[in-house]
């Protein structure tokens, strides 16, 4: 038994290593290798897509129009790696990447908890990594400069549901003081409620029910009992895309007129629109990005890769689609600016980038630039309210391009 | 008083779906003595056929906003067929296998499941618009969300046929005897080997009925059977496993409790409180709450 | 067959610092030493007894987040913090292993599944002294090993390869001892135990206790070496089974099946993510059909399936199926 467990285990060692160097990518000469490592399976496989089907858009505008021009027109090349569903596989998939790619820049992990574990990494390999994750925590003093979040932060989601009640409540005189919040209990939805509670007392509302729900639910009906009872004129639900569902439906099936304001997520993605058929016109919700905000409207260019979205992948461009656009076009403008791909130069290139034109203004308000923190200085989410089947950008004033129905 | 009555209603109706999602898997580990992991895939599956079919368009005319119901029967009897192969092709072999390689099987079955669908069907979510999503029925204060109360009706009439197949037929009487002892059946000469063919794709078709009864307002997407296999299998250890009949009363028991503890409590203490009520069950009386002494089917 | 456990260590050890310019591959081993780790300490409840655990991950949890928590917040060095936590999980299993006394086969399974997703909600509902769902971050710039802090990763591996040759030591120890002996004999008739003078209750209680305890050492060093506490994963559904799954996988009946397993779905998790990752799908459907494949083959595990190929190889006849 010995001496075949030896043998046995020897062989297996072998296929362990011949499969994990097999696996090593083989790199031509002139391009510059960015790494998309975003979740790929499991139940947020969904987002990953859209991230996916982005970068290849994105990619492919900025090798037409001519590649990395100041490294002799270098093209781009974008290598996609799963992030699993756990921290555990994201922090391997990551070293993996790279550890076996000689990388310029990175995009990912799009879920704040994967991209958290995964940071070190990207830090002790000097690969700076561009993210749609929200978490205010990500862009703290001491994450070790490799991360840029180009998303607005968890709490400015919720602050603009707020601005935006403020808002209606002025335009419509609606008179809408007691607020319920809802929120599905993981890091997106916790960051969010911060911001909700921040500004909520500030705008002179009461909140009436502010409680957390766990994540997969298959029924709404308790948290639909649980807003009756409390009497809210307006709910701010922060959801993935079931619960979204399941609220909105057990709101209209008890009849409730309650104003929802969603923030982001399951709201805003195709799903619930999909779901809800013409009934999901007139929903209002935040966004990190839409397609149809002022910015992207104004130039040909950007609403041209909407469309171009909608015909290749048949649903309208969502919100993780144009961020890792932005992305994706931020990174390349970034290793265009370092006239190299060495990604320590490239990190210093982004800390001082300042993006006004090209793929990197999609992100709202047109511009985007990084703080000694890795946050975005200028963008903030936008409000959307669907309108035929799709959502537009109402809120705020300076990139609205549709006016807000009455709800 | 109005919040009471709608918490329990409410509690009635999820619980009803999470009977009609239960009932096969009792069947299985009554009759076979196995638990079956990939419960919550076989769901899956079935979705992913439902809505298939659903997408191919929904009876108009005489069933009205019931339209999209019409794949029910058509999915079952996919499912059962899906069922028949699954026992041929794995479960016969697996039947003489431990219990380690069983649960083992049924895991590795489930992981596969979850990427299969993946792989074929992509990883969006998808539900075909209806009239059910969102429909409810309301009288008094109190609302009935109109999907849940349909799957809650059928659940109850699946019961209904599923005791008196047991009871009456005699397939349902060699499974009870099977359950009781499979080497005993065998010496009477009833066909264990077909008995567990027959109860596995009975089994299955009746997951593939569930899940044409949740489609119209839930999403279907490749992992979504992980939401429900837990539940499901509280719900039969409550009532009892290999209770068929007091499957129902496990889910119901397990739907109002929840909703109760939602109602009242926190909202994201709520599965704690499925899992608490679980964990009493079985450790003051592990034969379930709707079994009498040692019975097994 | 201790020596050559021992010869086993060295050499993986010798094999990853061979090829130690690759983080990566590093990382991948140390990965399977820990997931090593936890089905071996998984093995000696459930190989042992015949019941089968999915709530394991719990333990791992208990431990991670007192040892973290205390180290956070009060300073505690992990060292002391770790002996706390393990504590914290031995008395988790004393409470869940006399409670859970009577269960047998899939009751005693789903109690396990209840007790850690309890756990998981109670750490996901008090989330001002847990982190809640967003857990808790473990950052460090500089290398400080009496607080498990190490900025090479090859020194969690050394570690982990360590705890896991001890562990499976452990296992090879008790079987031959007295307490090993009454385990078995559990085994094979809990009746007769009883009537022989076996303390039965006792028995299993430490048994469950010892299990727990050792995957809580694990799950303390595990922590630091990912730098990070998910709630949702380490008290979660998906490590149990992992575990579970692995310990069965390689073999329960054997001493290094819990390392084979290892090896081998870990192997297979990252090769499939490697080569397929990016398909959307298709990583996931290769390690659960890879399963089920191998348990049609031969249930009883990989160490066996190895025996029954080297003895083909060598000629000699297949053992019967007994």
């Amino acid at each position: 038994m010995r001496k075949r467990g030896l043998s046995f285990l020897a062989s297996f060692w072998t296929v362990v290593v011949a499969a994990v160097l097999a696996s090593a990518a083989a790199r031509a000469a002139d391009t510059v290798d960015i790494a998309v490592i975003v979740p790929l399976s499991g139940p947020n496989a969904t987002v990953g897509e859209m991230i996916v089907n982005a970068t290849k858009l994105a990619v492919e505008d900025i090798n037409s129009a001519g590649g990395i021009k100041s490294l002799g027109g270098a093209k781009l090349n974008p290598i996609i790696a799963d992030a699993t569903n756990d921290p555990q596989g994201a922090v391997t998939t990551t070293e993996r990447v790279l550890s076996q790619n000689k990388l310029a820049g990175a995009y990912g992990l799009a879920l704040s908890p994967l991209t958290t574990a995964a940071l070190p990494a990207f830090v002790k390999h000097h690969v700076p990594v561009v993210t749609s994750a929200i978490s205010n925590t990500l862009v703290t003093p001491n994450n070790g400069g490799y991360l840029f979040q180009i998303a607005p932060k968890g709490t400015a989601f919720g602050n603009q549901q707020v601005e935006f009640l403020k808002f209606l409540n002025d335009k419509y005189k609606m008179g809408i003081t007691k607020a319920a919040i809802l929120y599905v209990n993981n890091p997106y939805g916790t960051a969010t409620e911060k911001g909700i509670e921040q500004l909520a007392q500030k705008a002179g509302l009461e909140i009436v029910l502010n409680s957390a729900y766990p994540e997969n639910i298959t029924d709404a009906s308790p948290l639909v009992s649980k807003i009756q009872q409390s009497g809210a004129q307006v709910l701010f639900p922060v959801s993935y895309i079931t619960d979204a569902s399941l609220i909105l439906t057990g709101l209209r099936s008890a009849d409730s007129h309650v104003l929802v304001i969603g923030g982001g997520a399951g709201f805003i993605w195709p799903p619930i629109g999909e779901s809800l058929g013409d009934k999901v016109n007139g929903l209002i919700s935040a966004a990190s990005w839409n397609l149809d905000s002022k910015n992207v409207k104004d130039q040909s260019a950007l609403s041209g890769v909407t469309q171009r979205y909608q015909k290749a992948y048949g649903t309208f461009m969502p919100e993780q689609a144009g961020e890792a656009y932005a992305g994706i076009s931020v990174l390349a403008a970034a290793i265009e600016s370092a006239g190299s791909d060495d990604p320590a130069k490239v990190r210093d290139a982004l800390a001082k980038l300042h993006v006004t034109g090209g793929g990197g203004a999609m992100m709202q308000p047109g511009e985007v630039e990084f703080d000694a923190n890795g946050a975005n200085t200028h963008v903030v989410p936008v409000i959307i309210q669907w309108q035929n089947g799709v959502p537009h950008t109402v809120f705020p004033e300076s990139v609205a391009t549709a006016e807000v129905a009455k709800p | 008083m109005i919040i009471f009555l709608q918490s329990i209603l409410n509690g009635l109706l999820i619980g009803g779906v999470y009977a009609l999602v239960a009932m096969g898997l009792n069947l299985m580990f009554g009759v076979m003595k196995l638990v079956n992991f990939a419960h919550g895939e076989f769901l899956m599956a079935g979705m992913y056929v439902a809505v298939g079919l659903a997408s191919l368009g929904t009876l108009p005319g005489a069933l009205g906003i019931f339209g999209i119901y019409w794949v029910a029967l058509p999915t079952m009897f996919v499912m059962a067929a899906v069922g028949f192969a699954f026992y041929l092709l794995l479960l016969d072999r697996a039947a003489r296998f431990g219990e380690s390689p069983q649960i083992l099987l049924t895991i590795g079955l489930s992981i596969g499941a979850q990427g299969l669908a993946q792989v074929l069907r992509g990883s969006s979510f998808r539900l075909v618009p209806n009239p059910i999503n969102g429909a409810a029925i309301r009288f008094g204060g109190l609302n009935l969300q109109l999907g849940p109360a349909i799957a809650f009706i059928v659940a109850l009439g699946v019961t209904v046929v599923m005791a008196w197949i047991l009871r009456a037929t005699r397939f349902g009487k060699s499974a009870r005897a099977v359950a009781e002892s499979a080497e005993t059946a065998e010496m009477l000469g009833i066909e264990v080997r077909r008995v567990y063919l027959v109860s596995t794709s009975i089994a299955i078709g009746l997951v593939g009925l569930a899940a044409a009864l949740i489609i119209p307002y839930q999403y279907t997407f490749p992992n979504v059977g992980q939401n429900f296999v837990v539940v499901a299998f509280l719900a039969i250890v409550i009532a009892g496993l290999g209770n068929v009949v007091g499957a129902v009363f496990g889910g119901l028991l397990m739907g109002v409790m929840q909703s109760l503890t939602a109602s009242y409590f926190d909202l994201d203490l709520s599965t704690a409180a499925i899992y608490l009520l679980f964990l009493a069950v079985l450790i003051l009386r592990p034969q379930g709450l709707f079994t009498r002494g040692r019975r097994t089917l | 067959m201790r020596r050559a456990l021992v010869i086993l260590m060295v050499w993986m050890a010798a094999a990853v610092g061979l090829v130690s310019s690759n983080d990566y591959f590093v990382s991948v081993a140390t990965t399977m030493a820990f997931l090593a780790l936890w089905a071996q300490s998984w093995n000696l409840l459930c190989g042992l007894t015949g019941n089968i655990s999915l709530g394991h991950s719990v333990f791992v949890a208990v431990a991670a987040y007192v040892t973290v928590i205390l180290f956070q917040q009060a300073g505690v060095s992990p060292l002391l913090g770790g002996l706390l936590g393990i504590l914290g999980s031995v008395v988790l299993a004393g409470i869940v292993g006399a409670a859970t006394l009577r269960l047998r086969g899939p009751y005693f399974t789903l109690a396990t599944l209840s007790a850690a997703a309890v756990v998981l909600s109670v750490i996901l509902h008090y989330s001002e002294l847990t982190g809640g769902p967003s857990g808790l971050a473990i950052t460090f710039a500089h290398d400080s090993p009496f607080d498990l802090e190490f900025t090479n990763v090859r020194a969690y591996f050394l570690i982990a390869t360590g705890l896991l040759a001890t562990v499976t030591l452990i296992l090879d120890l008790l079987k031959r001892s007295k307490l090993g002996f009454y385990i078995a004999a559990i085994k094979s008739s809990e009746e007769a135990a009883a009537a022989a003078g076996v303390r039965v209750a006792l028995v299993k209680v430490i048994v469950f206790c010892l299990s727990a305890a050792l995957t809580a050492l694990g799950g303390v060093v595990y922590v630091f070496y990912i730098g990070f506490l998910d709630p949702n994963f380490l008290s979660g559904l998906t490590l149990s089974v992992e575990i579970a799954l692995i310990a069965v996988v390689g073999g329960i009946n054997y001493l290094i099946g819990p390392i084979i397993g290892a090896i081998f779905y870990e192997a297979i998790d990252t090769a499939a993510n490697a080569t397929f990752g990016a398909s959307g799908g298709w990583d996931v459907m290769l390690l659960g059909f890879a399963v089920v494949v191998l348990v049609m083959t031969e249930p009883r595990g990989l160490c066996e399936l190895a025996i029954r190929l080297l003895r083909l190889v060598r000629g000699r006849p297949a053992r019967s199926w007994s």
